[in-house]
Order: structure tokens, then sequence, then C-alpha cells
């Protein structure tokens, strides 16, 4: 049997960090990945895609966002696609799935198991899925235990599909929260079990492993990285699954960590670090770079042009923290002649800058003007 | 340049020739009234200088007369000592001409050669009008109150003559500055308001957004919190619900109330059963309790009639005593009644002896008053009697004080009169041996005198000489001798009418008189002692000597009466010769009455003894009575019990009254038993078949109220879901973040750009002071003429930025009438600047100072009049006062038939 394992769609997430445009072109991805991934599956002669949770980002999604990846799945009628609530969209009594049921919302296609114990998925291949069903966003019991003890006919084919976390991954107190038990495959006799929570791929052991999401949707990820979807292939109930990881994601998340700037070459040696991320398809990178350094005058100017006009345009989101320092001596001053109102000016200004704190970090930002305004009037020379 | 002439013709009102007459160096006014053509006067002068000939634009037409001839105009001027004329001509017969000294240019030439001596050269803007600063010196209607707008040229122009001056250095990179500055303005407008800096444009929208970002984000919490709220509630009140509507839970209730009634039931009608039982035993206990007192109240009575039968028996014996006691106290009584009487008797004929001889005591004390009253009445009529003789020899008394005074004046007048005649009379001295005393006489007696007057006629006898004559000069003396012997004369008559001869007699009577009349006032005063207080007057003395005999008169008689009774009294009282005096009476009164009373208080004593006595037994004999009553009653109510029901009967009832209380106190027993076998009582079964109903009562109405709690909550919460809330509170964050983000970029913009305007504002203002300080220094002098005490600010425009005087004061905020002198005081400036550096300049002012009050005026025309010293000075004025107030060349605007042909 085959199967397509995904999860951590997390549909209707907001990137604070982004702007309006980044915004929606990332949302966006998260909607037409669900398209990507129908037709992966399809191309691999998949008939089911299971979901381990996390299908949507909030509990109390808009309506749109609701019916987006309803309607990408819908459009994959020879495809079921089986869905677990996760500890973003928790089946809580009057929570979003309550609503779609109640609604009738949910297509066909579209199997959301919302209570625990084994269902037959597909009758040929006898396979059973074994769903762990979060009701709360958080809980301190393993749901999967029930795993243990649930029947299937003899030489089922066991397929676990949950939600939470193995192996302490995550921030803070998430880890003590939605607790699955590392050999739960061994202990239940799956075949394979099928995890959401963690967004890179990771493999637990050789029947559990983390889907990661289909499209990355941060820059610590950690594990594969995200923007894959697994196609598992079960050759038989005792047999070990095939797993194989296929890319599934558009954007290409990046960071840069700490970059240092003093001279116009590294300057240009950022821009082209940034283009080399994704050369075939600048614009589906997101980079962040944290800035810092001095630079001269003419290379702020240079900064400000390159990299915070020009090369913000050519990717999906440049994310720069800090930036670099005006340095300026009175040799800079030169710049605006060796004498007169303007050279006086950036004297003073200089003199400032000097002085530090806070108006000293507005006199460089004057200065730095003052220099881009003179340089536009033609500078010295006119 | 010194116009001496203008004339013109076919410019706007003028469509025949006119000239300006009276030009001269110096200050040149012209005054006329309003509509008289002072304006078109300055703009035909303002476009010979000014505008090319060969210019054809809508301006130059304006410059057409209103009767459609051509603008021709002509200027005659001395430059330096050089005469020159400048002809004009505009449209169709366009041209120009310069005649200088002896030199003519036509055309361009002239223009371009007008140009050069007026430094308009390459100032000719497109318009072909040049302009430079001289568009500042020729100064229209109506601009005079404005600082003049200056052109390139303008600024120009005066940079040049800066330029030529003091050698101050233009401020280099000054106009990149003002480019730089101009830019962060530009820059800065739309994001700081220029007169407070607050945000604007996109940087007050976005703080705009921030904040309404924020409210939204805030409200966006508050639904999401109730829309948690809600479900909350939604789970808790189904849990509830379910809990409630529980068909098993349900039925298991209904069961316990239908157990609780049958036991309520059951026990119900024990208490019927109860109710019955303690009835027979109360009725039981009547009946026994009722005979068991009748045979108690038997066998009372039987006591009582003993008891009653005993005290009967001694109280009688009791009363006999009693009655014996009664009779004894009664002979004491009267005993004690007998001695009282006697001891009243003794006391009353002591009492009487006792007030008899009181009685005469008063008798005896009378009679001595009436003594008193005859020595009073005998000492009253003896000073009657004195008193009366010396009245009698006072009013025989003649010569009283008055007498005696008219009598000592009298003599005194004689002495008098005499001593006078013995004055005028001669004197004889006698000087007479010792032993010639007693041998010489004076008319007949011893000479005593060795000196005397002669009055009349003297005899002096000599023994044993002879005698010697005196006779004195008598007609002399008759006047004073006359008046003396009347004195005399009066005298002795006053004498004879108090019966005296001399006076020394009168003198002797008038001591009597004086001893008299003391007498008489002692005798006087002795009567008034005797008489009493009230009658104080001798008129009285009669009558009340009459009052006390009649007085003595009454109480003698009944005196004579009291002492007869007293006699007749103390006969029968006293033994004969008894005497018994007060205190002796007394002494027996006392022991008398003491007898008495103690007698009264032995009879009371015996009267209470007996009154007691009686009084006891009256109370024993009532109780005997008593007591014979209640052995009657007694007996009378045991014969009718008996009657009723004999002894043995009632025995009998009361043994079978005991067995019927017994049985029913057995049943009573076995139905407590029974009772106290049941759990709880009938009260608490009803109490608990209560409660079980309301609780019932109260689920069915708590779940109703549930589902209508649950059915809004679910309407709540449907609504809210729809929102997606969590999505919107997310982007809302981000938007927040992202205005956060643009607002610290707009802040950080603004601050950076404020700080480098105000740096190249400071630098420019700086360098611009110094640049201009050439301008300054020509201009203050005027400035404070008209203002004393100000200093002056230009800013690099030239223009007057600010006044300080006692602070600085912007150009703008200034008064109409301030504002347009500083304008008119700016234009001399430059006009002197002009002059000073190029020695080239004119003036002309229409209508200016409209709005300046006499006493600036005044100073304004001192500045003006001093400036014209240096260069050409022409006042266009409506007001023929400025004429008399600035002196000057008087301009007269006259027709002439045609243009004068142009020659120097």
């Amino acid at each position: 049997m085959k199967f397509l394992h995904t999860s951590d769609w997390q549909v209707g997430r907001t990137f604070g960090f982004a702007g309006d445009v980044a915004q929606g072109a990332l949302q966006a991805q998260r909607v037409e990945v669900i398209h990507r991934l129908g037709l992966l599956a399809r191309s691999h002669g998949v008939h089911h895609v299971l979901v381990a949770g996390d299908i949507y980002e909030h509990e109390t999604p808009a309506r749109l966002t609701l019916h987006q990846p309803l309607e990408r799945m819908r459009e994959f009628s020879d495809i079921r696609w089986h869905l677990i609530p996760g500890n973003h969209d928790a089946h809580t009594p009057d929570g979003l799935w309550s609503r779609l049921l109640r609604n009738g919302s949910l297509p066909e296609n579209v199997i959301f198991h919302g209570k625990p114990g084994a269902v037959l998925i597909d009758e040929a291949e006898n396979a059973w899925l074994l769903p762990a069903v979060l009701q709360r966003r958080h809980v301190l019991t393993d749901l999967s235990a029930y795993m243990d003890q649930e029947t299937t006919p003899p030489d089922a084919l066991r397929i676990g599909l949950a939600h939470g976390s193995v192996t302490g991954f995550g921030s803070g107190g998430e880890e003590e929260h939605n607790q699955l038990a590392p050999d739960r495959a061994e202990k239940a006799g799956l075949s394979y079990l099928a995890l959401g929570d963690w967004h890179g791929f990771n493999e637990i052991n050789a029947r559990t492993f983390y889907s990661g999401t289909p499209e990355t949707d941060r820059f610590d990820i950690g594990g594969g990285g995200g923007g894959e979807a697994l196609l598992v292939t079960i050759a038989g109930s005792r047999a070990t699954p095939q797993v194989e990881r296929c890319r599934t994601g558009h954007h290409v998340w990046k960071k840069l960590g700490e970059v240092t700037l003093t001279s116009h070459e590294d300057i240009y040696a950022l821009e082209a670090r940034v283009r080399s991320i994704a050369p075939e398809h600048t614009g589906s990178v997101l980079a962040w770079a944290e800035v810092s350094g001095l630079l001269s005058m003419e290379d702020m100017a240079l900064y400000d042009n390159l990299i915070v006009h020009s090369l913000a345009g050519a990717v999906t989101c440049l994310r720069l923290s800090g930036e670099p320092q005006l340095a300026a001596d009175l040799d800079d001053l030169d710049y605006f002649g060796e004498a007169g109102a303007v050279r006086n000016a950036a004297g003073v200004l200089l003199s400032k800058v000097s002085g530090g704190g806070e108006e000293g970090a507005v006199a460089a930002d004057a200065l730095q003007r003052l220099f881009l305004f003179y340089k536009d009037l033609g500078g010295a020379g006119t | 340049m010194i116009l001496t002439e203008i004339q013109l013709n076919g410019v706007r009102r003028f469509t025949s020739p006119i000239k300006l007459e009276g030009l001269g160096p110096g200050l040149n006014i012209l005054a006329l009234p309003n509509e008289s053509g002072k304006s078109t006067l300055l703009l035909a002068l303002r476009a010979a200088l000014m505008w090319r000939h060969s210019s054809g634009g809508e301006q130059i037409k304006s410059l057409a007369s209103y009767g459609g001839s051509e603008p021709h105009i002509i200027l005659r001027f001395m430059w330096g000592s050089v005469p020159c004329a400048f002809e004009k001509r505009f449209l169709k017969k366009k041209g120009a001409r310069l005649l200088m000294g002896g030199e003519q240019y036509q055309g361009d030439e002239a223009e371009e050669k007008i140009r050069n001596l007026l430094g308009l050269n390459d100032l000719i803007n497109k318009n072909s009008v040049a302009t430079g600063l001289w568009s500042a010196l020729l100064v229209p209607q109506g601009e005079s109150q404005y600082l003049p707008e200056l052109t390139d040229a303008g600024y120009t122009s005066i940079r040049s003559c800066l330029d030529q001056g003091s050698g101050s250095v233009a401020p280099a990179g000054g106009g990149k500055a003002a480019l730089l500055l101009s830019r962060v303005r530009e820059k800065l407008s739309p994001l700081l308001t220029e007169k407070k800096g607050e945000p604007t444009g996109g940087y007050k929208q976005a703080l705009q957004k921030e904040a309404e970002l924020t409210e939204r984000f805030e409200q966006l919490k508050a639904n999401r919190l109730r829309l948690a709220d809600d479900l909350t509630a939604l789970e808790r009140d189904r849990r509830v619900l379910r809990d409630l509507e529980n068909p098993e839970r349900r039925a298991e209730a209904k069961s316990q109330l239908e157990q609780v009634r049958q036991e309520r039931d059951r026990v119900s009608q024990f208490a019927l059963k109860e109710k019955e039982v303690l009835a027979g035993v109360r009725l039981a206990e009547g009946v026994y309790e009722s005979l068991k007192a009748e045979r108690l109240r038997r066998c009372e009575n039987r006591d009582r009639q003993k008891e009653l039968s005993e005290q009967m028996q001694s109280a009688q014996q009791q009363l006999a005593q009693l009655r014996d006691h009664a009779r004894h106290a009664q002979d004491k009584l009267t005993e004690a009644g007998n001695k009282r009487k006697k001891a009243h008797e003794q006391y009353e004929r002591s009492d009487r002896r006792n007030k008899s001889i009181t009685r005469q005591r008063l008798l005896e004390q009378d009679q001595e008053a009436l003594k008193s009253d005859r020595t009073v009445l005998h000492r009253l009529e003896q000073a009657s009697a004195v008193w009366r003789q010396a009245q009698a020899a006072f009013k025989a008394c003649r010569v009283d004080q008055k007498a005696v005074d008219a009598l000592r004046k009298a003599e005194r007048n004689c002495d008098k009169l005499q001593l006078q005649m013995e004055a005028q009379a001669p004197s004889v001295s006698l000087h007479l041996l010792p032993e010639a005393a007693d041998r010489v006489t004076v008319n007949g007696s011893l000479c005593s005198e060795s000196t005397f007057k002669v009055l009349e006629q003297t005899r002096i006898e000599i023994e044993g000489v002879g005698a010697l004559s005196i006779t004195p000069a008598l007609q002399e003396q008759q006047g004073a001798q006359a008046c003396w012997h009347d004195a005399k004369k009066q005298l002795e008559q006053a004498l004879q009418k108090v019966g005296c001869s001399t006076m020394a007699e009168a003198e002797q009577a008038f001591d009597i008189y004086r001893q008299t009349k003391a007498e008489q006032d002692a005798a006087q005063r002795a009567v008034l002692s005797c008489l009493p207080e009230n009658r104080q007057s001798t008129d009285q003395v009669s009558a009340v000597i009459a009052s006390y005999q009649e007085q003595i008169a009454d109480k003698e008689a009944t005196l004579r009466q009291r002492s007869a009774e007293l006699t007749t009294e103390q006969a029968t009282l006293f033994a004969e010769g008894e005497i018994l005096q007060v205190a002796e009476s007394d002494l027996e009164v006392e022991q008398a009455l003491s007898v008495f009373r103690e007698a009264q208080r032995e009879e009371e004593d015996k009267v209470a003894v007996l009154k007691s006595i009686q009084s006891d037994e009256t109370q024993k004999a009532a109780d005997v009575s008593e007591l014979g009553r209640a052995l009657e009653r007694a007996r009378h109510e045991e014969e009718t019990a008996q009657k009723h029901k004999t002894d043995a009967a009632l025995e009998a009832e009361s043994a079978q009254a005991e067995l019927s209380l017994k049985d029913a106190q057995s049943k009573k027993e076995t139905l407590a038993q029974e009772m106290a076998a049941e759990a709880r009582s009938l009260s608490d079964l009803e109490g608990d078949i209560r409660r079980r109903e309301e609780a019932l009562s109260a689920q069915d109405g708590r779940i109703r109220g549930l589902h209508g709690d649950v059915r809004a909550c679910e309407e709540r919460v449907r609504q809210a879901e729809g929102e997606g809330l969590d999505e919107q509170i997310a982007e809302t964050e981000r938007l927040i973040k992202q205005a956060e983000h643009e607002c610290r970029g707009y802040a950080r913009e603004s601050a950076a750009l404020t700080l480098l305007k105000q740096t190249l504002e400071a630098v420019e203002q700086e360098q611009t002071e110094r640049y201009l300080a050439p301008l300054v220094k020509v201009m203050q002098p005027a400035f404070s003429t008209v203002f004393p005490d100000m200093t002056l600010s230009l800013d690099a425009s030239f223009g007057v930025q600010a006044i300080t005087r006692r602070q600085t004061e912007q150009f703008s905020d200034l008064s109409m009438g301030t504002r347009e002198q500083i304008a008119v005081l700016a234009r001399l400036g430059f006009a002197q600047l002009l002059h000073q550096q190029q020695g080239k300049s004119l003036l002309v002012l229409d209508d200016a100072l409209s709005f300046s009050d006499k006493q600036r005026r005044e100073r304004l025309f001192e500045v003006l009049t001093d400036a014209a010293r240096h260069f050409q000075i022409l006042i266009l004025t409506c007001r023929d006062d400025i004429l008399s107030e600035l002196g000057g060349h008087t301009l007269h605007l006259r027709p002439c038939e045609e243009m004068a042909e142009l020659r120097v």
C-alpha cells in the first residue's frame, strides 16, 4: 500500500515580520501546497493522504481560511484525505471541526477522524487507520496509548496517525503536553505511525516519522527544514515501510545569521549571498540577516541602494535586523568642499555623531541624508 | 542719474502729450488728486527703462492708451554732467533712441546702452522685461507696504554690489546650502507641520493607523475572551444539562419521592391512632384524678372540722378573759379622770391668781406713767411761763440792732462834722510850766491840754494872772457849726425816740436788748424741748398743755376704776395679808400645770389600755363568730357529699378508675413503641417530600433555563466563530508591528531631517549675517532714525526677517503701518547700496506711507530728505500736506501740444 504522509499545514498562519505583499504570498502558498500534494499523490498513484494534524493555524479561522484547504482537497476526488486535529485546531466542542461537521462542509473525499478507534480505510489492502484525536489544545495523557489494545483483523495493515511530541522538541512547556511514546509503533503493532507537530522531517524509528510541514513557515525549523511530504510504501503488515521524501514547498527560507558590513565589498558579498540562495528563482527566497558594522557615507548610500531597496525587491522577504552605523571623520567632510555652509553643517552634525547617544544616532541619520541630498544635487563639483 | 523731464503720449489715460516739469536733484514731489495719472506716469517710467521696445507681449499692449494711440515716452536726464535724452516707442511705431552728450544710439543699441548704464545687462527675462534691482526701486502704488520680491536678477544685483563692497566674502556653497535646505524642507513638509512640527501626512496617518489597530486589537482580544468564556460556559451548561436530563437519575428521584410519600402515609395512620390513645389516657386520668380529689377533699373537710372545733373552744375562753380585763381597765380610767379634774381646778386657780398679780403690776406701771405725764405737763407749763416773761421783757426793749445802728451812724456824722468844724477853728497852744498846771482854767475847767481849738468865745483864766478871752471869727465857722448843730440835734432826737439821753445810755440799752433776746431764745428752746416731736411749734404750746391735761385726767379715771376692780378680785383669791410675788405666782402656776398634765397623760394611758382590750375583745368575738360559721359550712359540706355519694361508693369508683387509667397508659406505651420503630417523624417526612418536589420542579426550571442559555451561547459562538477571531487577532498583531515599524521609520526620518534643517538654517543664517553685514550697515542708520533702538536682521534673500527692539519681532507679525515703513526703508537701503557701489540710483514711491502715523511719517521724511542729498527721489502722492511736510521740488504735470523733438 502507498499513501502520502503530511502534516502541519497551518493554513491561516500570520507572519509578523512580513509586509503585506510577503504575507499574502506566504499565505497563498500554504493553500497552494495542498494542490501540489494532490498532484504528487496522483502522480504516484496514491489514493490516501494522511494529514497528521494542525491543518489550521487558528482555532477560529475566518470563513475563507476555513474553506480554502477543503476546496483544494475537493479538487482531487480520486484521493481520500484523512485528517486528524492537532494542537492548533483541536477537536473541541464547538471548535472548528464541529463547525465544519455541523454545517456539512467537509467534501466526501475528506474524512475527519474525530474519535479514536480503528477505521478501515482500504478494504482491498486491509488497511486500518488508528487516529489519536486531540480534543484539547494540550493533554497530559498519551492519546496513542489506546492503539496498543485496539483490535483489528488478523494481518491488517495498522497505520497510526497522531499529533504530538515524542522527542521533547519545541519550546518551553510545549513538550510537557501531547506526549507520544516513541515506541508506540512497536507496542501497538503498527506498520507505520504518521506523526505531525514537527515542522521539519524527522525519523523517529523505522516505523515512526514526522513528515514536517509541506510549506516552510519559519527560519528556524530544525529537522529536515520543511517543505516536504513523505511518500510511504508498505509491502505488508510486518514489512518495514519505504519512506521517500518529496519536495513540495515553494518558498526557500534562509537565515544568514550575523552579517558585519565594513566596506562596499561586504555589501556586495551580502547581495551575492542572498541571490545565491535560489539563483533560479530569487523571488521565492525569504532571507534574514542580522546586520551590523560601520560604513562610510558613500557605503551607507550603497547599502541603502543595493540592499535595502534593490535586493529587498528581488526576494519575497528580506528581513534585516539591525543596521550598519555611519562611520565618518573629518576627512569625509572634504566631500562637501573645503569650506562653506554645507561643509560647516556637516561638521556640526559630525561633532554630534561623535557625542554618541540618541542625539548622535539622529545626527548620523541627518549626516547620511545630507550626504545623499548633496550627492543628488551633484556634489561639490557642481 | 538725475531725471529732468518726462514726456509721454498714448500711455493709458494720456491720449495726448503731457509733460512732467520741475524735476531736479534731490527730493521731487508730485501731488495730484486720485485718477490724475501718477501711477501711469510711473508705469511709463518703468516701461521706458526696463521694457524692450521690440517686445509685443500683453504687458506692452496693456500700456497703450484708451484712445488707441501708441505709447511714446521721452526721458531727459543728466548722467553725471552729461545731458541725456531717451525716447521710446512701443507697438507699431516701436523704436528706441538715446542721445547722450554728442552721441546718439538707436534701437537695440540704445536699449543695450541704457541697460549698461543702469546695470541691467543680461537681466532680461523671457518677457523681454529688464528686472534687476530697479524694479524694487520704482515702487508702484499698493506695493510699498510689502518687502520687495527680488528676482534672481535682483539678488545678483545686490550680490554684485556687496561683492564690490568692503571685501565681504559671499558664502561659499551658500547656494547649495539653500538648495539643500529647500530639499530638506521639501522632504520634511510631508512629515511634520511647518508651524508646530506635529506629524502630518503619511506620518500622521501611520500614527493614526497604529492607534486604530491597537484599539482594534484590544477589541478583538476582548471578543476572543468573550468567545472563550462562552465556549467554557457552553461546555459547562451542556454537562450540567446532560446530568440534569439523565432519565435514570430523574426516575430514581421520582421513585424516592414515592417511597417517602408511602412512608408519610403510614406514619400519618400512627398519628390518628396516637390521638385516640392519648384521648383515652387523658379521659381515664381525668376520672381517676377527679375521684381521688373528692376523697382527698372529704378527708380534708373532716380534719378541718376538728381543727375548727378546737379553735372555737380556745377563742371563747380568751374572749371571757378579755371582758374581765376590760372591766378592770374601766375602773382605772374613772379614777384617773377624777385625778385629772382636781389637778385642772388647782391649775385654773393658780392661773387666776397669777393673772391678778400681773394686772396689779400693770396698774402700778400705768400709775407711774401717769406721774411722768404730770411731770412733763408741769415742766411745760413752767417753761411756757418763763418764755412768756422773756418774751414780754424782749418786747419792752426799745434799742434794738436797727436803732443802735442808726444812732451810731448819727453819732459818727456828728463827730465828723465836729472835726470839720474844729479843723476850721483856730487852735490855741499853751505851754505851761508844771507848777502852773492847776492855776490855769479854760472856760472854768483846769487846762489839761496844751493845745485846743477855739470854737466859741473862750475864757482862759490864769490864777494869779488874770483872764484871757478869745473870740474866734465866727462868721467863718457858721456853716460848719450849723451842720454840726443839725447833726447833733438829729442825734439827740434819735436818742429821745428810744428813750435815751446819751449815746452811752443807748449802748447800755442795746446790751440789755441783746441779753433779753438770748433769754427769750433759751426759754423758747426749753418750751420746744417739752413739746412732742410732731408739734414742735410755740404756737402749739397752749393746745399741747390742754391736751396733756385732758389725757392725764382720763388716765386718772381709768386707773381708779382698775384699782377698785383689782381690789375686789384679790379679796377672793388671796388670803388676808397674803402677798405673793410674780415669780412665786409663776412657779405656782407652772407646778399646777405640770400636775395637771401628768394626770391628763395617766388618764390617756388608761383610755388606750381600755381601747386595746376592747378591740381585742371585739376581734376575738368576731373570730369566735367566724369559726362558728366555718364549722357550720364544713359540716354542711360533708352532709351534702354524703348525700350525693357515700364514702363506700366513692372508694369503689376510685378503684375502678385506677384500673381504667392503667389500661389506657398501657395502650399508649405500646403505640409509642410502635412509632419509635419508624425512622422519621411525619413532619420530617412532609418536609422531605416538599423538598424533593421542589427540587424536581427547580430542576425542570433549571433545565429550561439552561436550554435557553445554551441556545443563546451557541448563537453567540456561531456568530463569533464566523469572524475568525484568532486569525484577525494574529493579522492585527502583524499590522500593529508593521505600523510601529512604519512610525519608528517616520520618527527617525523626521528627527534626522529636522536636525539637518536646523543645522543648515543655523549655519546659513550665521554666514548670511556675515555676508549681509554691509547691507545692514547701509540700512541701519535709516532704520534707527525711524525706529530708535532697533536692530535689523536680514534673511538670506535680503528681506527683513525681523527687527529687535525690546524683543525680536518677526516681520509678518508687525502692524501694517510698521511693515510699510520697513518696506520703504528696505527699498531705500537698496537704492543707497546701488548709489554707493555704482554711483547710480533712483527711488520712486507712488502713494507710499498711507498707513503711517504723522510721527513716523515725519521721521521717514527726514530719512528721505537726507537720502535725497545723494540720489534723486520722486514721491508721487495724492496728499497736498506732504508737500509742506517734505519740501523739495514741486512737480507739475502739464499738457503740451506735441511731444518735443528729441534733443539734449
